[in-house]
């Protein structure tokens, strides 16, 4: 604790106070606490946030973070090469569908990210070619010899890219039903559905998948109150349906 | 001393609180997202999946429907398709997905407490049968359907015997059955239609026979839909838990309530001009003597045999609490009523069920004998703590420490048992294969709902592994060939892979099925079920399909076989008053822990017991003169002693007893068990004398003698009941039957007014509105739940199901002790009568969802407001924990979490994804479910709906959809065609403190009652409630009988 050169006793003094007082709230604090991490507790409480504990190293977010990068995972998927054009080997990139993969999106309220076997139902023909992320999918994957098939019970250990807190509740397929896949759009009209990249960002360009919004609650609200698609959604309706989308309960758990 | 300026201060403080600050990191660490490796088919992820199953809790195996998210059991409900249980379950099955989760449970096999593998243990029984096979015992509990069959096939193979007992068992009332009909088997019990209802003490809407389908039936019976509301009426000693749904309760002393039914059938028979052997049987009754002997009046006998010969009723014999020596010969009393009223066939239905189907004391008396005596090789316990529940006497310690080796078929190994007891665990029913044959009309079908979470083998897989390890043969089931053809499928078609895989055929020629060749358990059922449920039903569908759909339907439907039910009985009843010395001591069974087996679980240790108020221990029920004569209250414990052993507990003072008894609750004081079982209460077994009764050769609990004085320690339980009295209150109001039935529409108006204010009439005069402010606009929805008091059995099931939905966790003892009960819905318990008229009202209380609400206007930061569908909206992440609100709320339904309550490892497991958990510093409260309102609006909408139906929501928060009796619906007040809305428009509504014009959106319907208030005029809730808790000084006054105190009490 800095304390300027020409400090007189009494500040010493009360310093020593003051770090007792701190120790001795800190104490009292902790009196009513039974170890919440004994195994054989009972009743495991504390005073303290269900926040983990910090852990050195460890890739850390924080809310309202823009553009988190999360470097750290187990292989290197390239988006653009399968959602996007990136060409490579001298054929473009394959321009898939997100929900190809990403099927929970409109049949779930969690999109999820694609189990290793569907991965695997194209790269199982396809050369590695020294390239280190198809070498460690394969790793991952333990195809049984002369099949398809994976075989392994490791899954690969994504890091999340878009994640939100405990306490609120996000339903992708209510926002991919936003997106009124069965309506066709009329010629020269805009497309007012939600697409993915709305709130994704140009996933198809990237790379390494990041994230480019901060998930914050205004960002939600912003489209919850004023996106084009309640409109056209909803017709009559979608002044309710607004009020509806603004209230906490439909997020808050 | 120096001066310190300014500066230097300033600079010590900030410094010494910026230390405190540190700490707080706003970052969390990057989380993990983890698909599958290869995807199950039929489960999408985020999508929760539902298994049909069957309960285990307890004997009665009533249906179930699993709910899973992502391969884990996270909750638990009734099965609609299942007729016992119509889509409600008790408290006991909600609680059982946490012996899934139980952190203590064993994980694996083990020798003498050291972990082993199953193949060695195997073997190593295996070889100790093969040495001694006629040595082998069976002592477990009640076992139903494929399990019974296969352990009776494992006996007979090794040459041993089987004993199946349940401590507080029904052997009485399938003797009685024997004895009068000729058939062994114990009557079902169809309530729905009975027009008066008897009960000689038996907890039929607690924990007795078939609970949870008697709270059906008495939902119906009470419900005006098959006419008028049935009448109960409670003829025990000890006014128990069921019986406080009575409407009249006559007191009787211990033992003699075989007389009243005796008279009862003696008066009914007159009445009815009955002829024939029941005639014949009771026409040597004299019904005055036999009133007289039990302490009721012949008039009050009357008027209940009028009644009973004039419609349907139902009558049930006695319970555990009651059962002397003579209990079968209660039962059988109540058996010959019943014929004389007509009811066989009707609401009683001999044999149609397979319950009670136990040997008695005796049978596990000459087990232990023998193993005493060193004549047992192999000694199996199946699922009992016979050391816990048996007297003291019985010696089950010794006897079992003699048996050359025992293996404890249980998760945790129960007290009383030889350190070198071998304990295979068989997990729980969730992660298990088995079925149910307990209805005669019914075959219910258990399935895994999840991958067994430890390396254990259930009971049926166990023994099929022992039998193949001995080299044990038996008789298979063979299939019938229908078209002779060599084709086991009555479709001709050749599904051959299907059937062999499925049900264990070996189409090479021998089709057997159904023995040790089983591959295992799995295929054991199926293959008995191909035999005795898919042959015998002559479907054209093959195997597979109908399997399958049996699966999904949770079971089948059969042709119950008929029963015998002439009346041919070979001896009479005999009355015995129980005489004992001093004060008679009463065990009855803990409501929600039965008779022990589940003080194993938190939940059900932690939700008060609906009478007492108690929870976490043991506690005797003493009368109110008694607490007097020895100077005890509520704040005392006291100490219960005779030659077997002493007993200190915590006293409950109640209306309900009588002077020369106490009554002490079985469930608690174990010394084994997991971490929420072990070291609560005390255990009153160890005080019974242990005699048996003549007819049946059970332990009798009731006739046991026993001091009771003062207790030197403080009661040390927690007790959550509040205030017993309603100080005349409106709270839980009553209206009378009269009234009710003959207004049904509300023609008079309401039949539930509280305390009336009246309008000022100037108000309306300057054409204002009463209100200051105005209704919330409620657009679509206005969301209400609509309890009926009257259908309300006190059972707890929702409370238990609240806790299960929502992840609320368990405080404890302690923390309860400090008001830090967490459970969002309390079920209230006012005893606003005296002697005859207990009326004891049963309240649950949650969070009322006002309209006007107290709580949301003082929210300094807005975390709880007024939804549009009409919804009190917390939001944790905003709330501050001022508890501003939970101070404001009249009905105190908000909970403060001051600490952030964990999980032990294991019971995070079943934690419900779809809800919060909270941390220290918010409040927390009912919502209606929030969770399963929003699923079902986002399912309909993606059908295309634009709003949900009544029938989704009439049962979709926990509490609604678990209540037996079918007291709760939800759903749209603003939908005029709504079920909800019909009933809120009820006479009998009304709202939970309506003085403080708080709108409420949930509306109680009030409870009805037989006797007619003091105030007439009145109409309702306010006279009843004033008139009851007063009436009984000024009864004599009006020669009112029903409130006054005559010779009974």
């Amino acid at each position: 604790m800095y304390l300027p050169n020409r400090a007189s006793s009494s500040a010493k003094t009360l310093s020593k106070i003051a770090l007792f007082g701190v120790c001795v709230i800190g104490t009292l604090a902790c009196v009513d606490d039974v170890d919440p991490y004994s195994p054989s507790e009972p009743f495991p409480r504390s005073l303290h946030s269900l926040a983990p504990p910090v852990i050195e190293g460890e890739t850390r977010i924080a809310a309202g973070d823009s553009e988190v990068e999360i470097d750290v995972q187990p292989l290197e998927f390239n988006h653009s090469i399968h959602a996007g054009v990136q060409a490579i080997d001298g054929t473009t990139g394959l321009d898939m569908d997100c929900q190809y993969c990403h099927s929970g999106a409109r049949r779930s309220p969690a999109a999820g990210v694609p189990p290793t076997q569907v991965c695997w139902n194209c790269h199982n023909s396809i050369d590695p070619a020294g390239r280190e992320a198809l070498t460690t999918l394969e790793e991952y994957c333990e195809p049984l010899a002369g099949t398809t098939a994976c075989q392994s019970e490791t899954p690969i250990p994504w890091r999340r890219v878009h994640d939100l807190p405990d306490f609120v509740t996000f339903n992708h397929s209510m926002h991919v039903r936003a997106n009124n896949p069965g309506v066709e759009v009329p010629e020269g009209e805009v497309d007012q559905r939600v697409q993915c990249q709305e709130c994704h960002g140009e996933m198809q360009e990237q790379t390494v998948a990041h994230r480019e919004s901060n998930l914050l609650m205004g960002w939600c609200l912003d489209c919850h109150e004023s996106h084009e698609s309640i409109n056209e959604n909803y017709g009559t309706e979608a002044e309710l349906r607004r009020a509806e989308l603004k209230d906490c309960y439909t997020c808050h758990k | 001393m120096t001066k310190m300026n300014r500066r230097d201060f300033f600079k010590v403080v900030g410094a010494s609180s910026a230390a405190g600050l540190v700490a707080c990191d706003p970052t969390v660490p990057a989380e993990n997202i983890f698909p599958y490796v290869v995807p199950p088919d039929e489960l999408v992820p985020g999508t929760p999946m539902f298994y049909s199953s069957i309960c285990d809790s307890c004997s009665v195996s009533c249906g179930t429907v699993v709910r899973t998210r992502e391969g884990r059991a996270v909750n638990v409900q009734g099965n609609p398709d299942n007729p016992s249980s119509t889509g409600s379950l008790c408290a006991s099955g909600q609680a059982s997905l946490q012996d899934t989760y139980d952190p203590d449970r064993a994980q694996g096999p083990k020798d003498g407490g050291v972990d082993t593998d199953w193949a060695s243990v195997i073997s190593k029984i295996s070889a100790a049968i093969s040495n001694n096979p006629s040595g082998v015992r069976w002592l477990g509990r009640y076992r139903t359907g494929s399990l019974n069959k296969l352990i009776g096939q494992f006996m007979d193979a090794t040459g041993g015997s089987s004993v199946h007992w349940e401590p507080h068992g029904y052997t009485s009332i399938v003797e009685a059955s024997k004895i009068a009909f000729g058939n062994a088997v114990a009557p079902r019990y169809d309530i729905a239609t009975a027009k008066t209802i008897v009960s000689f003490g038996a907890q039929f809407l607690t924990n007795w026979l078939a609970p949870l389908h008697h709270s059906n039936g008495w939902g119906e019976a009470r419900g005006m839909e098959n006419g008028p509301i049935a009448e109960f009426y409670a003829i025990e000693s000890r006014l128990s838990h069921s019986s406080a749904r009575a409407d009249t309760w006559y007191s009787t002393t211990p033992g003699t309530e075989v007389d009243v039914a005796m008279a009862l059938a003696k008066l009914v028979a007159d009445k009815k001009h009955t002829t024939g052997a029941l005639a014949t049987y009771v026409s040597g009754v004299d019904a005055e003597a036999n009133a007289a002997a039990a302490g009721i009046s012949l008039d009050k006998l009357n008027n209940l045999a009028d009644k009973l010969a004039s419609g349907t009723s139902v009558i049930f014999p006695g319970g555990v609490a009651n059962g002397g020596g003579n209990r079968t010969d209660l039962a059988l009393a109540t058996l010959v009523l019943n014929g004389i009223c007509g009811n066989i066939g009707t609401t009683v239905h001999p044999g149609a069920t397979s319950l009670g189907q136990v040997d008695s004391y005796s049978s596990v008396a000459s087990v232990l004998d023998s193993a005493k005596n060193g004549g047992v090789s192999v000694l199996f316990i199946d699922g009992l703590d016979p050391a816990f529940n048996l007297p003291g006497a019985a010696n089950f310690s010794e006897s079992a420490a003699g048996a050359e080796m025992v293996v404890v078929l249980d998760n945790s190994m129960p007290e009383g048992m030889p350190d070198n007891a071998i304990l295979l665990p068989p997990g729980s029913w969730i992660e298990s294969w088995g079925d149910s044959t307990n209805r005669s009309d019914f075959m219910g079908l258990q399935q895994p709902a999840m991958r067994k979470l430890y390396d254990t083998n259930s009971v049926g897989d166990v023994v099929l592994a022992i039998a193949k390890a001995a080299n044990l043969t038996t008789t298979p089931l063979v299939a019938e060939d229908p078209e002779a053809d060599g084709d086991p499928n009555a479709n001709g078609t050749d599904e051959s892979g299907e059937v062999a895989v499925v049900s264990g055929v070996d189409l090479n020629g021998t089709k057997a099925i159904a023995d040790f060749t089983a591959t295992d358990y799995q295929h054991y059922v199926a293959g008995r079920w191909y035999d005795e449920a898919y042959l015998p039903s002559g479907t054209s569908e093959s195997f597979g399909d109908w399997w399958n759909n049996a699966l999904v339907r949770g079971g089948v439907a059969v042709a119950a076989s008929p029963v015998a039910t002439d009346f041919n009985p070979s001896t009479t009843p005999v009355s015995a008053g129980v005489t004992v010395d001093g004060t008679a001591l009463m065990l009855f069974p803990h409501s929600h822990l039965g008779d022990g087996r589940h003080a194993n679980k938190a939940w059900l240790q932690e939700v008060p017991d609906p009478m007492s108020g108690y929870s976490w221990g043991t506690w005797a029920e003493i009368s109110v003169a008694r607490a007097e004569e020895l100077d005890v209250d509520e704040s005392n414990t006291v100490t219960i002693s005779n030659a077997n052993g002493e007993i200190t507990v915590g006293v409950r003072v109640s209306k309900g007893m009588r002077d020369d008894a106490v009554a002490v609750v079985v469930g608690n004081g174990h010394t084994s068990g997991n971490r929420y079982s072990a070291g609560y209460g005390a255990n009153p077994a160890n005080l019974i004398d242990l005699n048996t009764d003549s007819r049946t050769g059970d332990i009798v609990w009731l006739g046991t003698s026993v001091t009771v004085s003062k207790g030197a320690d403080d009661n040390p339980l927690t007790n959550l009941k509040g205030n017993e009295d309603q100080d005349g209150r409106p709270v839980a109001r009553v209206s009378y039957s009269e009234d009710v039935m003959n207004n049904p529409h509300g023609e008079t108006g309401s039949l539930a007014t509280g305390i009336i204010i009246p309008k000022d009439p100037r108000i309306e005069a300057a054409g204002l509105e009463y209100d200051m402010y105005p209704e919330p606009e409620h657009p679509t929805y206005r969301f209400g739940l609509a309890i009926d008091l009257d259908k309300c059995t006190g059972c707890g099931a929702c409370e238990v199901a609240c806790l299960s939905e929502n992840n609320i966790p368990s405080v404890g003892p302690e923390q309860a002790r400090n008001n830090r009960y967490m459970g969002w819905i309390r079920l209230d318990r006012f005893w606003e009568g005296e002697g005859e008229n207990p009326d004891v009202r049963f309240i649950p209380v949650m969070c009322q969802h006002c309209s006007h609400a107290p709580c949301e206007g003082v929210c300094p930061v807005m975390a709880t407001y007024h939804n549009m569908d009409g919804l009190n909206a917390m939001i944790y992440n905003r709330c501050v924990g001022t508890r501003y609100c939970a101070n404001n709320c009249p009905y105190s339904a908000r909970r403060f979490n001051y600490h952030t309550f964990r999980w032990p490892e294991s019971y995070n497991l079943m934690l419900n994804p779809e809800v919060s958990t909270r941390e220290m510093g918010v409040i927390e409260k009912c919502t209606f479910c929030i969770q399963r309102i929003r699923d079902v609006k986002a399912t309909w909408s993606a059908a295309g709906h634009e709003v949900v139906a009544d029938s989704a929501l009439q049962r979709l928060p926990a509490c609604a959809e678990t209540c037996g009796a079918g007291g709760m619906v939800f759903g749209n007040l603003k939908d005029p065609e709504s079920r909800i809305s019909k009933l809120a428009a009820s006479p009998r509504a009304y709202q939970l403190f309506d003085i403080l014009n708080t709108k409420p959106g949930v509306r109680y319907l009030s409870k009805v009652t037989f006797h007619e208030p003091v105030d007439p005029h009145h109409g309702g809730g306010h006279g009843g409630g004033h008139g009851d808790s007063h009436g009984e000084e000024h009864a004599d006054d009006h020669g009112g009988d029903d409130h006054g105190s005559t010779g009974a009490h």
